[in-house]
């Protein structure tokens, strides 16, 4: 579904990411681990269409993102760090508006079904966006990717500053995204339990080279964190020595 | 495309008319708009009676005259005034700095007088507010507060992420944004004031006048649309360009800026300095030498009076003036007309080539302007401008041309019957007072006007074309 092959982007003559080749099948779940500036948002953004490549080409559900970036518009749906709706509308209003530019026109009760299964309370509907809570955005863009019956999502950094028990709801609602609905996912997050438990592979990033792939399921909570921090260390040190 | 558009023209509008940047400066436009309205009003509904009262009185007199020798009376001369147009209401232009009547008498091209302002307060230095003055000048400064961080805001958000995830293309937002703009600025300011213009034109005219200026304001309306059109549209490009709304706003207010204040200033002083304008002094110094010495300056009025005498002479078969049958002198007063006509035709064909050449050199520069240009269609379409004013200038001076004519003629025919009275004994009655018409001027069409206009209008659509082409450019490249 998800396809970058041989992936580079590089600004003036700084390599964001190098040579990334990468493959997410429908209904897996990605995530990509790293620091900042490793390259996550860049790969996200290459994905989208937010950016072109330097070198290599971007595909989602074969499509090349680069030639037809307004084509891969109906596949994908992103959910930001912060979810960023409009706040002088409810959040009945906010998925009519985006659900409506995303090509579909629903009635105010289809709405209702997807923030209901998004798991936002009926009563936080009609309310302003501008009183929603972190977690209460982040629940209108996965009704708004419900609405859009994405294929693709993407996911900067969702549970960041989430409490645990909104992280995980959170991640319940991806896993049935992935599980039923059939969408290929990428997550790009710093954090290594949500990574685990949500995760179907785990891909660690440093200084835009994706240096390592494990599946989740083979590697325990411990040994992820070994790995993360031998990854970010031994590059680390290859800098210091070169 | 149309109903992505439509979605964000439709969300678009609700803000705008939520947010109270639309709601203030539009009541202060009101309040603006409304003294400008009421003092275009006032002019044109105490000037007009003025000086269609003031051009009957002097026509009236001129009837009135009595029995008098046809020269007295082309001395005695009456006053042309120039109408004022009923667009004049919006657009007071240059009326008040190239004043409204001209006396028509012998030998003489008199200037355009009456200017309004030679006898306002020192505190009209600062110009008058007018209805065009407040949709050319001061809308596009609400355009700009409307539209400035119309897509940086949503970069700054970061809302611009999650739309351009949509379905929805650059262009699409951009062009939704700018119907939306052009649906509030239009809907909640630009129509009721037209309306009430038309309104306030109609109550101070009749119905039958206003239809027939209604091609004008028409074309006028035209004008103050595309003039909004290019301000929505360059305060988007601006908005998409940049990654700060502040940056958005400093540069938009740059270019009101450079095209309100520095550019007329700049293009004054150019033309100004690029085709100079005779003193009045040397001007009427000129046109004194010439008229006593011809044209080229080699051929007195002595010398020609001599011809003209022996010309005469020769023609009738007689040996003296006493001889004739019409009035030498009628000849003579005609002959000395038509000798000036060729040296105010000249001097006067020089000065108004010098000001259409500053005219050219403002137009010129008008291009960086699309302020200055919109201005100058405007007064143009008004019937307030300089063209307008050279317009009435070679009208009433033609109607000067035939009343010395039919005065002279008159004295040339009859000035011979009576020898008792010959030439400036002989006396006309009434009679001749009613050959004379009373002054009428026609307003030139909106033909005539565009055709004036044609580098202004183009100045003004190469700018809006631009920037909406520059629109689709942003759009197509605008990221989160």
């Amino acid at each position: 579904m998800l396809e970058a092959i041989n992936l580079s982007k590089t600004y003036n003559t700084a390599i964001a990411l190098h040579s990334l080749n990468l493959y997410i099948p429908a209904g897996e779940i990605f995530c990509l681990l790293g620091a900042n500036g490793a390259g996550k948002t860049t790969t996200i953004n290459l994905f989208m269409g937010f950016t072109e490549p330097t070198i290599g080409e971007v595909l989602v559900g074969g499509i090349n993102v680069a030639q037809k970036p307004h084509e891969i518009k109906k596949l994908i749906a992103y959910i930001p760090e912060n979810v960023m709706l409009y706040p002088t509308l409810t959040g009945l209003e906010n998925l009519a508006y985006l659900s409506g530019l995303s090509g579909t026109a629903y009635s105010d009760a289809e709405l209702v079904v997807f923030l209901q299964r998004a798991g936002l309370q009926k009563e936080a509907m009609k309310r302003r966006v501008g009183e929603y809570s972190k977690g209460m955005r982040q629940k209108v863009g996965i009704a708004i990717a419900l609405a859009k019956h994405a294929k693709a999502l993407f996911l900067d950094e969702p549970t960041s500053g989430l409490d645990p028990l909104a992280s995980n709801e959170f991640s319940r609602l991806i896993r049935g995204l992935a599980d039923t609905e059939g969408v290929a996912v990428l997550m790009a997050t710093h954090d290594l339990f949500r990574a685990k438990e949500v995760g179907d592979r785990i891909g660690i990033m440093n200084a835009g080279h994706l240096a390592s792939v494990v599946k989740a399921g083979d590697v325990s909570p411990s040994r992820l964190e070994e790995l993360y921090m031998e990854t970010i260390l031994q590059k680390h040190a290859q800098r210091e020595a070169a | 495309m149309i109903t992505h558009v439509f979605f964000i023209a439709k969300k678009e509008i609700a803000d705008l008319l939520r947010d109270k940047r639309l709601r203030w400066s539009a009541l202060t436009l009101y309040v603006l708009f409304a003294v400008a309205l009421f003092s275009g009003w006032q002019y044109f509904t105490q000037t007009k009676p003025r000086h269609a009262d003031a051009q009957a009185a002097s026509y009236q007199q001129w009837l009135a005259q009595g029995s008098k020798n046809p020269h007295s009376a082309a001395h005695y001369g009456f006053y042309a005034y120039k109408p004022v147009p009923l667009l004049a209401v919006v657009d007071k232009g240059m009326d008040d700095y190239l004043g409204n009547a001209v006396w028509m008498e012998a030998h003489k091209q008199n200037n355009v007088s009456n200017r309004t302002a030679q006898d306002v307060a020192d505190v009209s230095r600062f110009g008058n507010i007018t209805v065009g003055f407040v949709l050319q000048f001061l809308l596009p400064i609400v355009i700009i507060l409307l539209t400035f961080n119309a897509v940086s805001k949503e970069r700054e958000s970061g809302t611009l992420r999650i739309l351009l995830s949509t379905q929805t293309s650059g262009v699409q937002i951009l062009v939704g944004k700018g119907a939306a703009a052009f649906a509030a600025v239009f809907g909640v300011i630009v129509l009721p004031m037209l309306l009430v213009s038309a309104g306030v034109m109609m109550l101070a005219v009749g119905g039958q006048d206003f239809v027939a200026s209604l091609p004008a304001f028409g074309v006028w309306v035209l004008f103050v649309l595309v003039s909004v059109v290019l301000w929505i549209a360059l305060g988007l490009v601006v908005s998409a360009s940049v990654r700060e709304s502040g940056a958005a706003l400093v540069v938009l207010l740059g270019v009101w800026t450079l095209g309100a204040f520095f550019v007329p200033r700049l293009s004054g002083s150019l033309a100004r300095t690029l085709h100079p304008t005779p003193s009045a002094f040397a001007f009427n110094e000129q046109i004194i030498f010439e008229k006593a010495n011809g044209v080229d300056g080699h051929n007195s009025a002595d010398e020609r009076s001599k011809a003209l005498e022996a010309r005469v002479l020769k023609q009738y078969g007689v040996d003296s003036l006493s001889q004739l049958p019409v009035s030498f002198a009628g000849i003579a007063l005609q002959e000395g007309e038509e000798s000036d006509y060729l040296v105010f035709d000249k001097n006067y064909g020089n000065l108004f080539q010098i000001f259409q050449r500053q005219e050219s050199v403002m137009e010129a520069l008008n291009l960086l302007s699309p302020v200055l240009a919109a201005q100058s269609i405007s007064r143009a379409l008004a019937g307030t401008d300089t063209d307008k004013h050279l317009h009435f200038t070679n009208n009433a001076e033609q109607f000067r041309r035939v009343i010395m004519k039919t005065m002279n003629d008159d004295m040339r025919d009859n000035g011979a019957k009576d020898k008792t009275k010959r030439d400036f004994g002989y006396m006309a009655s009434d009679e001749l007072w009613h050959k004379i018409p009373p002054y009428t001027y026609s307003q030139p069409g909106v033909g005539f006007v565009l055709g004036n206009q044609v580098l202004n209008i183009a100045s003004l659509l190469a700018w809006t074309v631009g920037t909406l082409g520059l629109l689709v450019w942003r759009g197509r490249l605008l990221k989160p």
